[in-house]
């Protein structure tokens, strides 16, 4: 079944940021600022959907079409199920990094490296809310290893992303809003 | 003989409920597409339609929500197949409906997405066509989560046919659609454009849906639709089902109707019994048409102001009469000088923002396209679109996203024939100059016959009262000593009359010395004879300051709190001292744009020493402290920003010419690719280095690269691309610019390049970070 709803808003976990804006944060005066400003922009969403993992002659089918991506069956382990899922941050964040972008470049680099902290954390936190206490393998993502990204297509169609958390794909695979994660986890029994 | 537009002003009108969910319950698998069953399964489908019709729906939805020309070649084909089922079903119900169902496209329209606006336009057309040929009763246009989207849906339907249009749009639990408009804003919009009906369908449940309603019913005096969800899906045995049970739905329904919703039906997981509960709960309401609402609205993306007693100022500073600064802007095609004066007047406290970019000697209808494309990507605001041309009125008008405020027309007959069939298709509030073929009457009189004459005139194309907002004119007083007198009169008088009112309020003053002195006075006198809005300086404190005493002594600001928050802000702006020990170096080393803008502001004379001795040693020095990987690049963004931020202040005492002494960059993020923060970062850096950018923006294709080196005469060109899937799109734009020239050097930069992968699509440089991007540029102008 398909599951979706709003993920409270999440925190920012310093590591992921320092990683992204490859700085300490102390060092970064703008980021309070630029955090408020991203706070008010943030609607976090999930939709998720469980399935059963049908192992093919060459890989695997979770319900969209054959997946022969030898990093994913790696990461699968002996699951027998799975949960997909996308996660957003919501288009007001593309609208605030536009502006930022137009006036402002470098909020809008901080800002943006804030924004894609977040969305990881996001998806933790979606995870809590998908999985209710089942362990899962930790998730994979279209464009990880040899996971192409024309998944992408059939994995939102899936999840019928467009309806339910308002992601559509443009003809060259960018998902927007761009604040936007999708991801397999396993479900470990 | 039926008619849809006559039933919706007499009786309830019961929409079909959900397709695909019950087509799942038939063998639909999930993933597949419902409308590809109008093929495959067309007995099942025309099965559906008639479980709807025999349980009361008066209209039913063919089976076309999903095609689309973006989704499918065959869409012809799928459409055509879909309204035969449809007709089949109602060949025994005559009296019944046939809505074509026009979903989204399932592409997002830039600024946000990559789709243009003329793009979604032509994909909603050709399917539309086909809706009007096969003989629809109406179109819907339904579940659209983009304001913008809709509009371009809404003229494809005005474009092709006559059928009435009836508009559901997807609320989230926030009461927004997705990408932000609230219910006001799209009531706006749509009563706006002229749509029949409208409303909301899908997203939760109708318990959540009430307020929408709520809203809608409050604000509109169009006719309102509701077709909600069956709840929120859960699974029962392994099923997915929806949790509230046809008795509920029609408990809800039935509290639609006695609000006021006048169109019901159902979404997803409703089934042909949830319609005929519904339609047996509502059979003993007593039907309400919708009041007339007289509310003046104009609206953004986001947002509806309106117009009333509540004085609304609308920023002045985007039109160039006066303002040598903006001219040069317009000239050199320099949008972003526009978009931080717009940034800075929403900041100063306008409720709307006027743009006009007439000059004699450029393209006015393209750069106003440009302009307000760019202006609503930062700004929340609602814009007047202003130009003494209806061309480029129009081109304003159709892309613009939301209601605007249209100025203007005036009594002249020319006009009124151009401007209010613009107004009517595309709608709008307008302005109207109390002037005519005879020139601007002398007398209070004169120029309110003049109003009540533009009003006629435009009720015959349906524009409505509301929608004229009455310009008296403000004349200068110093050529005329009874002008002001006049004008306030005529503010009464019109007000009286029952219009709204506005005024350029600096016109007074024309010719005389410290003109904000009589500004404010006259703007105080007009507010108190009735003016609803003015088109005022938003960085004049004199006027700020009439404008919130004003409001807290005419009761309308409560408890005085926006005139204290007004008040302290002031002084607390006053009491800001600017640091004496602060060098305009160390600012710029430090990142402190503010502290350097104000220090650059101070600056009396010779701008352009210090440049060389202030800011280009200071960028230097940070510049150097990055590649030696002692400064990181935030900090080094910061340092830009605030020298471009001084540049710009120092740049108002150097004559236009001597910008961009450096040489020139043309700077895109290729097609199919909207990151553009590494683009953004070399052009802010390169113009903090002296570098003039033409900034070409995001997903811009190889041709429009190549025109801009045509248009230019600049030869370096950077290119910026994120993504796997868009490096061909660069390699595209490599080859076009080196067949036209092979002198042209492309340099390229961005996550997924490298070396040997740029030097494998032909460009001449692989820029690893901004600072590469700089050197290349000062190598290549050989300095």
């Amino acid at each position: 079944m398909i599951k979706h709803g709003i993920i409270p808003l999440p925190e920012v976990d310093r590591n992921e940021l320092r990683a992204r804006l490859g700085c300490p944060i102390e060092s970064i005066s703008l980021i309070p600022k630029c955090l408020k400003g991203l706070n008010d922009c943030v609607s976090a969403k999930f939709v998720s959907r469980f399935c059963d993992i049908i192992r093919t002659e060459s890989g695997i089918d979770l319900g969209f079409g054959e997946i022969t991506s030898k990093d994913l069956i790696k990461n699968l382990g002996e699951c027998k199920r799975a949960a997909v899922f996308a996660v957003t941050l919501g288009s007001d964040v593309d609208r605030l990094l536009i502006k930022l972008g137009k006036l402002m470049p470098s909020e809008q680099f901080v800002t943006d490296a804030i924004a894609s902290a977040l969305s990881e954390t996001a998806c933790d936190e979606a995870e809590k809310l998908i999985f209710d206490g089942l362990s899962h393998a930790p998730r994979f993502s279209p464009g990880y290893g040899d996971l192409p990204l024309e998944l992408q297509k059939p994995l939102l169609n899936f999840l019928d992303a467009e309806k339910t958390v308002g992601i559509t794909l443009s003809p060259s695979l960018l998902m927007t809003p761009t604040k936007s994660i999708t991801a397999i986890a396993g479900i470990i029994e | 003989m039926k008619n849809f537009r006559n039933d919706l002003k007499s009786k309830y009108l019961f929409f079909d409920g959900g397709t695909g969910t019950v087509l799942q319950s038939l063998g639909l698998n999930p993933g597949e597409a419902p409308e590809s069953w109008s093929l495959t399964h067309p007995d099942k489908i025309t099965e559906l339609h008639r479980a709807y019709l025999s349980a009361g729906a008066n209209i039913i939805k063919a089976n076309t929500f999903g095609i689309n020309p973006l989704k499918y070649t065959n869409y012809a084909e799928l459409i055509s197949a879909s309204i035969s089922c449809a007709k089949e079903a109602l060949s025994d119900c005559p009296d019944a409906y046939l809505a074509y169902d026009l979903g989204p496209l399932g592409r997002l329209l830039s600024p946000l997405g990559d789709l243009s606006f003329e793009d979604a336009v032509e994909a909603f057309s050709k399917c539309l066509s086909c809706a009007s040929d096969l003989g629809c009763d109406l179109i819907l246009i339904e579940t659209m989560a983009d304001s913008y989207e809709t509009k371009a849906a809404v003229i494809a339907a005005k474009e092709t046919c006559d059928l009435p249009i009836v508009v559901t749009n997807a609320y989230g639990s926030d009461g927004k659609v997705m990408t932000g408009a609230d219910a006001e804003a799209m009531s706006a919009l749509l009563e706006g454009l002229g749509v029949d009906a409208f409303g909301a369908n899908c997203s939760f449940g109708p318990d959540m849906m009430l307020p929408i309603a709520e809203k809608l019913l409050s604000v509109s005096s169009t006719p309102i639709v509701m077709n909600p969800n069956a709840g929120l899906p859960t699974v029962v045995d392994g099923k997915t089902l929806y949790t509230t049970t046809p008795t509920e739905f029609a408990k809800y329904i039935k509290e639609m109707a006695t609000m006021g919703v006048t169109l019901l039906g159902g979404c997803c997981g409703t089934t042909p019994e949830h319609i005929r509960e519904a339609v047996k709960a509502v059979n003993d309401v007593p039907f309400k048409a919708p009041t007339e609402k007289n509310d003046t609205v104009v609206s953004s993306y986001a947002k509806a102001v309106t117009i009333g007693n509540d004085p609304i100022l609308i920023g002045e500073r985007i039109n160039p009469t006066g303002k040598p600064k903006l001219k040069a802007a317009l000239r050199e095609n320099d949008i972003s000088y526009l978009l931080i004066e717009a940034s800075r007047e929403e900041e100063a406290g306008a409720h709307i923002l006027d743009v006009n970019v007439g000059l004699p000697d450029i393209n006015e209808a393209e750069m106003m396209k440009k302009a307000v494309k760019e202006l609503q990507s930062v700004t929340a605001l609602p814009l007047q679109l202003d130009s003494s041309d209806p061309k480029v009125l129009e081109n304003a008008m159709r892309i613009y996203n939301g209601k605007p405020l249209v100025n203007s027309v005036n009594g002249e007959k020319e006009k009124m024939d151009a401007v209010f069939p613009l107004v009517k298709k595309y709608g709008g509030t307008v302005v109207a100059l109390t002037m005519d073929e005879s020139g601007i009457p002398n007398t209070v009189e004169g120029r309110a016959e003049i109003a009540l004459k533009i009003a006629s005139e435009a009720a015959k194309y349906g524009i409505k009262k509301k929608d004229i907002i009455v310009d008296p004119l403000a004349l200068s007083v110093s050529a005329d000593k009874d002008s002001a007198l006049v004008t306030l009169g005529a503010v009464k008088k019109i007000t009286e009359l029952g219009f709204r009112t506005v005024l350029g309020v600096s016109n007074i003053s024309f010719g005389l010395p410290e003109r904000e002195k009589i500004n404010s006075t006259f703007f105080a006198l007009a507010l108190e004879n009735g003016l609803s809005c003015a088109i005022m300086n938003p960085f004049s404190a004199s006027m700020l300051d009439t404008y919130y005493a004003f409001r807290v002594l005419h009761g309308l600001d409560n408890g005085c709190l926006d005139y204290i928050s007004y008040a302290d802000k002031a002084k607390a702006e006053r009491a800001e001292t600017p640091q004496a020990d602060l060098t305009l170096s160390y600012c710029i080393l430090k990142g402190m744009a503010k502290e350097a803008i104000e220090i650059a502001s101070r600056v009396k004379s010779d701008p352009l020493g210090v440049i060389n001795a202030e800011i280009i040693p200071a960028l230097n020095e940070i510049g150097q402290q990055f590649e030696d990987k002692k400064a990181y690049l935030p900090q080094l963004l910061m340092s830009a920003d605030a020298a471009s931020g001084a540049i710009s202040e120092l740049k108002k005492l150097m004559p236009s010419a001597s910008d961009g002494g450096k040489g020139a960059v043309i700077l895109a993020t290729v097609k199919g690719d909207i990151h553009d923060i590494g683009k953004n970062i070399v052009k802010v850096l390169l113009e903090s280095y002296g570098f003039k950018v033409y900034d070409l923006g995001r997903d811009v294709s190889p041709e429009n690269v190549l025109d801009a080196v045509k248009n230019t005469d600049c030869k370096l060109v950077g290119l910026s691309a994120l993504m796997t899937t868009t490096v061909p799109s660069m390699e595209k734009t490599v080859s076009l610019l080196h067949e036209y020239d092979p002198d042209i050097k492309v340099m390229v930069g961005g996550a997924v390049l490298n070396e040997e992968y740029a030097r494998n699509i032909g460009a001449d440089k692989y820029s690893p970070d901004a600072m590469g991007a700089v050197r290349f540029a000062e190598e290549f102008y050989g300095m």
